[in-house]
């Protein structure tokens, strides 16, 4: 029994509004941060290693108001960390770090995961099985644990942790493209595209995957989230990026050795990863609510 | 099912050696604990006989089949940096901690998640069902250890009613429980609403008001019931979830457990010790999935072992 | 004639939203003790919706109202929900079309006979397996004992429903409500539910409603019939008199439309009603069957057309009556 229910045309909209709200403030707030971090050159008032030697350990404006006490200063709106680097330009110069490693290792992922599924997909057989194979060997893998040896053994700079991110996170996107290479290798289109003797490549490239773009994008931007909080916590043990690069897992790293007297510290890096993570996971579910939507 | 038993059983054994294989390649190819067994002030001919008496200067996959034959017996040997400890015996130390923590964080996660799940799905859209889904939104993209960095200062710090460091006592397993299991409950929230969800519109609800049931009985006999079937795998993959990625909580707290030790081991070379803790988590990881796999079959009388 | 087991007037299921929709509407039943009521109409003409409204399980967002709705002489309209509750699987009890969705898939189908039992009987819980053993055996599920510890899926169609019926029949209902019970059954199945079905109501002296698109259910099984229409009730009648003297245009209609062996000739086409059901939201004057009806007059569109009494226990919602 189904009967429709007709919406005015204002509600209608409004009604498409809440629904995407999600997808909205994440895009926003995304948007905003990669700004911000781009133009970062030209927004941050000092040089990321400049140390005001004067105004060390100085306490971001919004402390002095909410807790009262003076030593806040304007030079240094968010204060400044133990040898008096600021925390404004800082900050804005750690974003480009978390969106830099979160995109690249989300993209090295995207690559090894979708190549991988692709081929278990289409070709099945010994190649499926050696692919599930792998897969179930790295969801065996204690990723953090093995992050921290590969890290330690062949040092922490950027190439290396986004590779090692990479490596270590692709298994959601051959999961999924296998899935759905299975599907389309089953579909009409392919069959004919194999017919008109059409090379593997270029079915596998031109046919299939154009399909599964709009999933996989979805994986994408969850998949960059997890690598920005998997460099953060790297960062945070001392193994991820090297210091003194102005990584927000580093601040929170220092900022946990003056949590006693100057509490205050791990609250702007930590709020920023947070908001940042939330932006592009509440992007990859607005996306993910579009897919389904379109695919009604 | 006995045949299809033998085949899991082999398949795990395979992974478990590639597993092995490759922490053991990663580590023993380029770190050299020779020097930090020998001590800074060796000399060259000191740390070439400290390589010698441990075996380091064999090719690697040599060491691998040597290692790989004693641990099979249960031998892993002694730490490399403490060496009057046994690599067993250390490990039986650090493993009540994680233990401890990756069951409390467990019991917060379902006493919270599953509860807030049903509610959600009880009063869809609502105002209720909103604040879940924040919770469990907000839940999904906390750094964990920043949130036990709040944690810490709220109550450790700023209110002085828990410990922030140590296991002298059952309150210093708190904060760390807490932290853990923030992350941990979204998605069981999660899938406890989808899943009731589905489970509320099925026919066999209807049935159970139509023969007059109390809505209690309904909502934990009949809905419940089935609602926790996707549950249960889950649980296991969440619970080796939490024993391998307590590193981080661990350190941050200060708990001397088993990711504590993984990290110690890494920072001082501690081969025996890091790639027995390996094997070990991997091992946990073989059997919670097999018990996920029980529990499914006990709970939901459709699914047969194949 | 002793005193009506159940007694509806004027019931209507409603759906919220603007604007309101009525997909059942001014439906007046009567059934006695002992008797069986089919209420028989085409998918979508709201029977099962009525049939779910008598029991007050109508889904979320739709709403029943009547006049009047009384069972064994209690009124059910001012009842409180606890005592509609109580009578729930009590005094009354449903079939479900499909028994493979009506039962809990992880609960044991003794589990479930005999949950009824202990709401409603709680005085002697123990009864509750006996019970649940003999009404086994009287819907004809061989192995009445292994079964009780067997899960729905390990049954066939055929047995889960039984098993339905005896779940219906556990604590002795004086009013059961079947739901198109054999629809999701085999042909060849569908029979021997129906006897199954028919011999325990009239051994247990329950009254049946029994809600069906076939009209071969209906010959098979009524004392008397309903026929519905866009939600509306067209004809009431004995059984017999609805098959010897159908009165409303549609019933006629149906009743044409039976493909019988010899009635047609070879390749001669079925007759059809032409054009299609009323949708709920769509507002018609008068007779809701008129646009279609070969036999509609300026007076079936004036006005809603109210049942008129044809005698002998036969209504007709149509003017020409």
């Amino acid at each position: 029994m189904s009967v429709s229910i007709v919406q005015s045309g204002p509600a209608r909209r409004k009604h498409r509004i809440l629904k995407h709200g999600g997808l909205i403030f994440g895009a926003f707030v995304l948007g905003l941060v990669v700004a911000v971090s781009l133009a970062a050159p030209l927004l941050a008032p000092y040089d990321t290693a400049a140390q005001d030697l004067f105004h060390r350990r100085s306490p971001p404006i919004w402390h002095d108001w909410l807790f009262g006490g003076h030593r806040a200063t304007w030079a240094h709106p968010l204060g400044t960390d133990k040898v008096g680097r600021d925390y404004l330009s800082r900050l804005m110069y750690g974003g480009r770090i978390s969106l830099l490693i979160g995109l690249s290792a989300a993209c090295v992922s995207g690559v090894i995961g979708t190549t991988l599924g692709l081929v278990a997909g289409y070709f099945r057989g010994w190649w499926d099985m050696a692919v599930n194979f792998a897969v179930t060997t790295r969801l065996s893998l204690p990723v953090v644990l093995v992050a921290l040896v590969v890290v330690s053994v062949y040092g922490n700079s950027l190439p290396i942790l986004v590779a090692v991110i990479g490596l270590l996170a692709w298994d959601r996107f051959a999961v999924v493209s296998r899935s759905l290479a299975l599907q389309a290798s089953q579909r009409d289109y392919v069959v004919a595209a194999r017919a008109l003797g059409c090379s593997v490549p270029h079915i596998l490239l031109r046919e299939i995957l154009p399909n599964l773009a709009a999933p996989l994008i979805v994986i994408a931007t969850l998949e960059m989230a997890n690598a920005i909080l998997f460099e953060a916590a790297l960062s945070f043990l001392g193994l991820g990026v090297p210091p003194p690069l102005p990584a927000w897992g580093l601040m929170l790293a220092e900022a946990k050795e003056d949590i006693f007297f100057n509490s205050w510290m791990i609250f702007q890096p930590g709020l920023l990863l947070f908001l940042l993570v939330l932006s592009i996971n509440m992007l990859g579910d607005g996306l993910r609510d579009l897919n389904a939507s379109a695919r009604r | 099912m006995l045949a299809y038993a033998i085949k899991r059983l082999l398949l795990a054994a395979l992974v478990l050696l590639t597993v092995a294989a490759i922490v053991f390649g990663v580590t023993n190819s380029a770190m050299d604990p020779a020097r930090g067994i020998a001590g800074a002030e060796a000399l060259p001919t000191d740390v070439e006989a400290i390589r010698h008496q441990f075996g380091l200067d064999r090719p690697v996959p040599e060491r691998f089949v040597i290692w790989l034959a004693a641990a099979s017996v249960g031998d892993f040997g002694n730490s490399f940096a403490l060496r009057d400890e046994s690599v067993i015996g250390l490990i039986a130390t650090a493993l009540p901690v994680t233990l401890t923590l990756a069951v409390a964080a467990l019991a917060i996660t379902l006493l919270v998640g599953v509860p807030l799940g049903v509610l959600a799905a009880l009063r869809p859209n609502s105002l209720t069902d909103r604040l879940c889904l924040m919770l469990a939104v907000s839940g999904q993209a906390m750094p964990s250890f920043w949130f036990a960095l709040v944690l810490i200062v709220v109550f450790g710090v700023d209110l002085g009613w828990l410990p922030t460091s140590g296991v002298d006592e059952w309150r210093g397993f708190v904060l760390p429980s807490v932290a853990l299991a923030y992350y941990a409950m979204p998605i069981v929230m999660r899938v406890i609403r989808g899943a009731m969800l589905d489970v509320l519109e099925a026919d066999y609800m209807r049935t159970a008001r139509a023969k007059g049931l109390r809505a209690g009985r309904r909502l934990l006999r009949h809905a419940l019931r089935n609602a926790i079937v996707p549950l249960v795998g889950l649980i296991a993959v969440q619970f080796g979830f939490l024993l391998g990625g307590s590193v981080v909580i661990e350190t941050v707290f200060a708990l001397p457990g088993i990711g504590y030790l993984a990290w110690q081991s890494i920072g001082r070379g501690d081969l025996p010790v890091l790639q027995a803790i390996v094997l070990m988590i991997y091992a946990a990881y073989v059997v919670l999935t097999l018990a996920a796999d029980l529990a499914s079959v006990a709970l939901d009388p459709r699914i047969r072992l194949r | 004639m002793s005193d009506p087991l159940l007694e509806v007037c004027g019931l209507s299921v409603e759906l919220s939203g603007p604007p309101p929709v009525r997909p059942v509407q001014s439906v007046d039943l009567v059934v006695h003790a002992g008797e069986t009521l089919c209420v028989v109409g085409e998918s979508g003409c709201g029977k099962s919706l009525t049939a779910l409204a008598l029991m007050g399980l109508l889904p979320a967002g739709m709403r029943r109202d009547a006049t009047t709705l009384r069972l064994a002489g209690e009124d059910l309209l001012g009842a409180s929900a606890n005592r509609l509750n109580d009578l729930l699987g009590d005094r009354m009890a449903m079939i479900f079309q499909d028994p493979m969705t009506a039962l809990n898939p992880v609960l044991t189908i003794g589990e479930q006979l005999e949950e009824v039992w202990r709401r409603h009987r709680p005085a002697a819980p123990k009864a509750g397996r006996e019970r649940a053993l003999l009404l086994l055996e009287r819907v004809g599920v061989p192995a009445a004992a292994a079964r009780l510890l067997q899960f729905p899926h390990q049954l066939s169609g055929g047995l889960r429903q039984r098993v339905m019926i005896a779940m219906a029949l556990m604590c002795d209902p004086v009013l059961l409500i079947a739901d198109e019970p054999t629809t999701a059954l085999d042909v060849t199945i569908q029979a021997q539910t129906l006897h199954v079905l028919a011999t325990l109501r009239r051994e247990f002296g329950a009254g049946m409603i029994l809600v069906t698109h076939d009209l071969g259910v209906v010959a098979r099984i009524a004392d008397r019939v309903a026929v519905m229409y866009a939600g509306q009730i067209v004809e009431t009648a004995p059984a017999a008199a609805l098959f010897a003297t159908p009165r409303h245009p549609y019933t006629r209609g149906l009743l044409g439309a039976i493909a019988v062996p010899g009635r047609q000739r070879p390749r001669e086409r079925l007759s059809t009603i032409p054009g299609s059901v009323p949708a709920p939201t769509d507002a018609v004057r008068g007779c809701l069957f008129a646009a279609r009806c070969p036999e509609v007059q300026p007076a079936c569109t004036a006005a809603p057309v109210m049942p008129r009494d044809a005698g002998a226990g036969h209504f007709v919602r149509c003017v020409r009556a």
